[in-house]
């Protein structure tokens, strides 16, 4: 009602109805480092810079080792089934929220054929989990 | 707003911190039955470890597990979750043995029912267990033996020990209800366990059975039946098939028993006019409790027996009206709408629930004894009548016609989870949850 009466006033907010739309459509992606305790499948994570994971309880870790096998936490999986079973256990969970932690030494490749079949099942946020750079390197920079 | 959300949560540490020690040791800090918003807590429950190698063992583990979940669920309070979702493989006994709690957490499950399955010699072992995932604690941890027909009983009674851990009170897992049923062409009395499983016929007549009601101890039955001609009512031990029939000129219905008591109060019309009286279980008179020219019906008692509800035209339409049996005092409780009828008093004797007609429809209405509310718990699903709460005070048991034929449906007090009770054949009505029966 108070627009058309005076429609020539400037409309000072922002319209936030397109970037929910993105926010929807992609997966979003971020990076956390492992702390030391992480227990679970032995891989070797690459080395960055990057914000702490914290440690939740119901934290969903999906691993990939050197011979590429994958696994939900430490319940092993084959990549054919690991969309269905994601959707079934996203169904039970309050957040979409997963981590994959890749072994430093897998194939680009085969990360991202993961990664897609963990956005197929309806996963919103992915947190890349690396390790904090070790302190002898920092010492050469 | 942020100072307020800073006190709040002050508030609530505070709260949290003095409730902690008391509520944690009591053990029930898991389903605050008091809160209308209740969550349901995501539980899951993996088929049962086999330990006998055989198929009978495997199914058994199997089905019993389902019907773990199922009887679990009946209360309203969980969410089962998909097994497709548990990150164990087939046959593992990863959830028998070493519980990774964090495989169960990651998939949202809060608590966990892990079990294994014995069979030698056509008796059943069965050891069951209930997890806090969070936690990593064990709540309740049962081995039972039996014979294999008693599966149904060792899975009912293990319920009830994990609601007691989460409630803190016993739950309805040996309870009972009864119903009138057109199953064999008549109305006649049936019993069937609270979920609707192995009902029974109990009355066998040519005549119509209507109006059952539990004595507080489970024992007995009273109803009202025309088996000679005219409603008299009938007053059934029921284990011994023995008791009385109180056969006045006139009607002689809706019996209701007085909590603790060998004693009822009904609807007698000997006077010319239907008046409810207390009767002892042998059918003598004891008093008068209504006097008022034109119908009073339908007595409920309140659960400490000082009071009861009823019903009665004095103000012209069918409403809903309160005596204090100790001061003699009579109230009205329901104004709202112009036909209110089936009193029914919550266990926790603090609402009352009724059906009411509006617009020609019957729906079920819950309202406070000092009449707040009323709230309508059924809306747009035909005829919604004779509500019976659960003696846990959790669930309502009633009438509805939402199908076509009148059958039976159970929802929790919140009028949430709205389910058809059983599958029979013909219109089943005027449903009465029986009190527990441990003592039975």
């Amino acid at each position: 009602m108070a627009l058309e009466t005076n429609s020539d006033r400037l409309m000072s907010d922002i319209n936030v109805t397109p970037f929910v739309d993105v926010m929807l459509v992609l997966l979003i992606i971020f990076m956390v480092t492992a702390p030391m305790m992480m227990q679970g499948v032995d891989v070797t994570l690459p080395q960055t810079t990057s914000e702490p994971l914290i440690a939740k309880k119901e934290n969903l870790i999906i691993t990939i080792n050197t011979k590429n096998q994958i696994f939900i936490n430490d319940y092993q999986i084959g990549l054919d089934n690991l969309q269905e079973k994601l959707k079934n256990i996203l169904e039970g969970r309050e957040n979409r929220e997963v981590y994959l932690r890749a072994d430093q030494d897998i194939s680009y490749g085969f990360v991202v054929r993961v990664m897609a079949e963990i956005k197929a099942a309806g996963v919103d946020k992915l947190g890349m989990v690396t390790e904090p750079i070790h302190k002898k390197k920092n010492a050469k920079q | 707003m942020k100072n307020y959300w800073i006190k709040l949560f002050g508030l609530t540490l505070t709260l949290s911190i003095l409730a902690a020690p008391r509520v944690y040791s009591a053990g029930y800090d898991y389903i605050d039955i008091t809160n209308p918003f209740l969550k349901k807590i995501p539980i899951a429950v993996p088929f049962f470890k086999p330990i006998s190698t055989d198929t009978a063992t495997d199914q058994l583990s199997k089905k019993a597990s389902d019907l773990l979940a199922e009887t679990l669920a009946f209360t309203g309070y969980f969410e089962i979750l998909n097994r497709k979702a548990f990150l164990i493989g087939p046959g593992s006994d990863a959830a028998v043995a070493n519980v990774n709690f964090h495989n169960w957490t990651s998939i949202g499950a809060e608590l966990l029912v892990t079990g294994a399955v014995l069979i030698e010699n056509n008796m059943i072992e069965m050891e069951l267990r209930l997890y806090d995932t969070f936690k990593e604690k064990l709540l309740v941890g049962k081995r039972y033996k039996g014979y294999i027909d008693d599966q149904r009983k060792i899975i009912r009674r293990f319920c009830d020990e994990a609601i007691y851990a989460l409630t803190g009170r016993r739950g309805i897992f040996d309870t009972e209800i009864a119903f009138i049923s057109t199953s064999s062409g008549v109305k006649q009395l049936y019993i069937c366990d609270f979920d609707g499983y192995n009902p029974r016929r109990i009355t066998h007549t040519n005549s119509i059975t209507l109006m059952p009601a539990w004595s507080s101890d489970g024992k007995w039955i009273a109803y009202t039946s025309y088996a000679r001609g005219k409603p008299d009512l009938y007053i059934k031990l029921l284990k011994e098939k023995r008791g009385t029939v109180i056969s006045k000129t006139g009607l002689n219905i809706t019996p209701a028993w007085q909590p603790n008591e060998f004693a009822l109060a009904a609807t007698l019309s000997f006077s010319g006019d239907p008046e409810i009286y207390l009767l002892t279980g042998a059918g003598k008179i004891i008093k008068r409790l209504t006097y008022n020219k034109g119908i009073d019906v339908s007595p409920a008692w309140s659960p400490d027996g000082k009071k009861i509800a009823f019903v009665s035209r004095r103000s012209g339409t069918p409403q809903i009206y309160i005596k204090d049996l100790g001061t003699g005092q009579v109230n009205r409780l329901t104004f709202q709408g112009n036909y209110n009828t089936q009193p029914s008093w919550s266990p926790r004797g603090d609402k009352l629930a009724y059906s009411g007609m509006e617009n020609g429809l019957n729906n079920i209405f819950l309202i406070g004894i000092d009449g707040k509310g009323p709230i309508q718990l059924t809306n747009n699903e035909g005829d919604n009548e004779a509500p019976s709460w659960s003696p846990d005070g959790n669930l309502i048991v009633f009438s509805s016609t939402r199908e076509g034929p009148s059958k039976i449906y159970v929802m929790t007090s919140y009028g949430t989870d709205q389910r058809k009770l059983l599958d029979m054949k013909g219109q089943q009505s005027e449903p009465e949850w029986s009190p527990r029966m441990t003592d039975r």
